[in-house]
């Protein structure tokens, strides 16, 4: 088993023992299983999937940084992250439209604007309608 | 003694004030519940990240060769981003000669010693660095009330940002936050310090001057770190994806920028408290006077009207007689 915490500066998202995890890492997707060695990766915006016997979920995560302390304990500390229930692609059509026009605009914003398109694609790839 | 209506005048006054101070605690009390909840929720978050950038820190320090800053032992970058030695100096530091000084303050008064509790804490800190060699010190201020204290001091400032809200909070940490790695990575400062107020409860509140960069490796972790020398494999079996100057150019400025939010909104949640229980005191105060103030009314009521009847009573005798 593995204790999945999935912590953002707005509280703790997720804390759950599984079995397995996937996460968005900056060179692509990596898993975790029990017994991986200490890892610290930096992440992008993506989906995190985990795996508890038969049961799979899944969270919407921001850029951050995930830590594998080698106690088979895995920490993805975010910018933000929307579990499964809390998804709507309503809200994440929303932010990508806003995002989108935002990037057309003011360059001080450009930043933020593309955090928040990168975050509204992660949403909708865990909602399955990747583009 | 004073007339009846001048005191009962009074007597309206504080009561007016007494209002206002209501008010204003009130108001504090909503605020500062807000911000106490936003304050907790990012502490596991901030802590976490802080615990990494120590990690991290530790592990750097374990490897004396690169204190050197020799150029020919840099792991090499993948994305052109700045050399290992650089962002050694920046995490771990050697020298602390250039400093910024981050000064937390509010926007507004009122909140019993917030403000001037933080200046006389600067004041310190400024002659301390100035009796060392070599030292020099800039200043970042946040809040007006900062504002026009350091305008009138002999202070160097190089930026003044409006005081920080909840709402505003993150991406007043985001601005300061790159502004302050720019001049890490332009090797203009050395060291970042930070004076805040550390939110405790909300009757007390604790000034806070903390080191932000280089990262203060305190002693248990070393210890830990010298502990482990006989199982070096758990140093080295550590993997860093993409690699090393990657993840540190990546974390240092969610860091730093980490740090800064935090530090907003815990000095938000202190001024609230800070004013909360100034406005207390001052809402007490007010009912003392008020008390005071009516009973001295009630005896000068009192005298007045004994006054008169001795008056009725002498008339009545000088009419007898």
């Amino acid at each position: 088993m593995i204790a999945l915490h999935v912590v953002t500066p707005e509280g703790k998202t997720l804390d759950q023992e599984v079995d397995e995890v996937t996460l968005p890492g900056l060179l692509g997707e990596f898993g975790v299983l029990p017994g991986h060695v200490p890892m610290l990766s930096a992440m992008k915006a993506g989906v995190l999937r985990y795996r508890r016997g038969q049961e799979r979920g899944l969270v919407a995560v921001g850029p951050g940084f995930a830590e594998v302390d080698g106690k088979d304990k895995v920490v993805a500390l975010v910018q933000r992250a929307l579990p499964s229930s809390r998804l709507s692609s309503e809200a994440a059509d929303q932010l990508l439209a806003d995002a989108s026009e935002r990037l057309k605009g003011d360059k001080s914003e450009r930043g933020s604007a593309e955090a928040d398109r990168d975050f509204a694609l992660a949403q909708l790839e865990a909602l399955g309608k990747k583009s | 003694m004073p007339s009846l209506k001048s005191i009962r005048k009074r007597i309206a006054s504080v009561k007016n004030t007494q209002k206002i101070t209501k008010a204003m605690k009130m108001v504090a009390t909503a605020k500062l519940r807000r911000a106490q909840d936003a304050v907790k929720a990012i502490r596991p978050y901030a802590n976490h990240l802080g615990d990494i950038a120590e990690d991290l820190a530790a592990r750097l320090l374990a490897e004396p060769e690169l204190q050197a800053g020799g150029e020919g032992q840099d792991e090499p970058t993948t994305d052109g981003g700045p050399s290992l030695s650089l962002l050694h100096k920046i995490l771990v530091g050697g020298t602390d000669k250039r400093v910024r000084l981050v000064v937390v303050s509010a926007d507004r008064g009122l909140a019993g010693a917030y403000n001037s509790s933080i200046f006389r804490r600067a004041e310190r800190f400024a002659t301390e660095i100035k009796l060392q060699e070599g030292h020099s010190l800039d200043v970042v201020v946040v809040g007006k009330k900062g504002r026009d204290y350091f305008r009138r001091r002999p202070f160097k400032v190089v930026a003044e940002l409006p005081g920080v809200e909840p709402k505003t909070a993150a991406k007043r940490a985001r601005e300061l936050s790159s502004q302050l790695n720019e001049a890490l990575l332009g090797n203009e400062v050395d060291a970042i310090y930070v004076l805040y107020n550390e939110f405790k409860s909300a009757a007390s509140q604790v000034v806070r001057l903390e080191r932000l960069l280089p990262v203060k490796v305190r002693t248990s972790v070393r210890k830990q770190e010298e502990e482990s020398q006989d199982e070096p494999k758990l140093l080295i079996d550590f993997i860093y994806e993409p690699d090393r100057p990657a993840v540190l150019t990546h974390l240092l400025p969610l860091f730093l920028e980490t740090e800064l939010c935090r530090i907003f909104l815990e000095a938000i949640a202190s001024e609230m408290g800070a004013r909360m229980s100034a406005m207390d005191n001052a809402s007490r105060n007010a009912k003392e006077m008020i008390a005071r103030l009516t009973l001295q009314y009630n005896r000068a009521r009192q005298a007045a009207i004994t006054k008169e009847l001795m008056e009725i009573v002498g008339g009545a005798e000088a009419l007898k007689g």
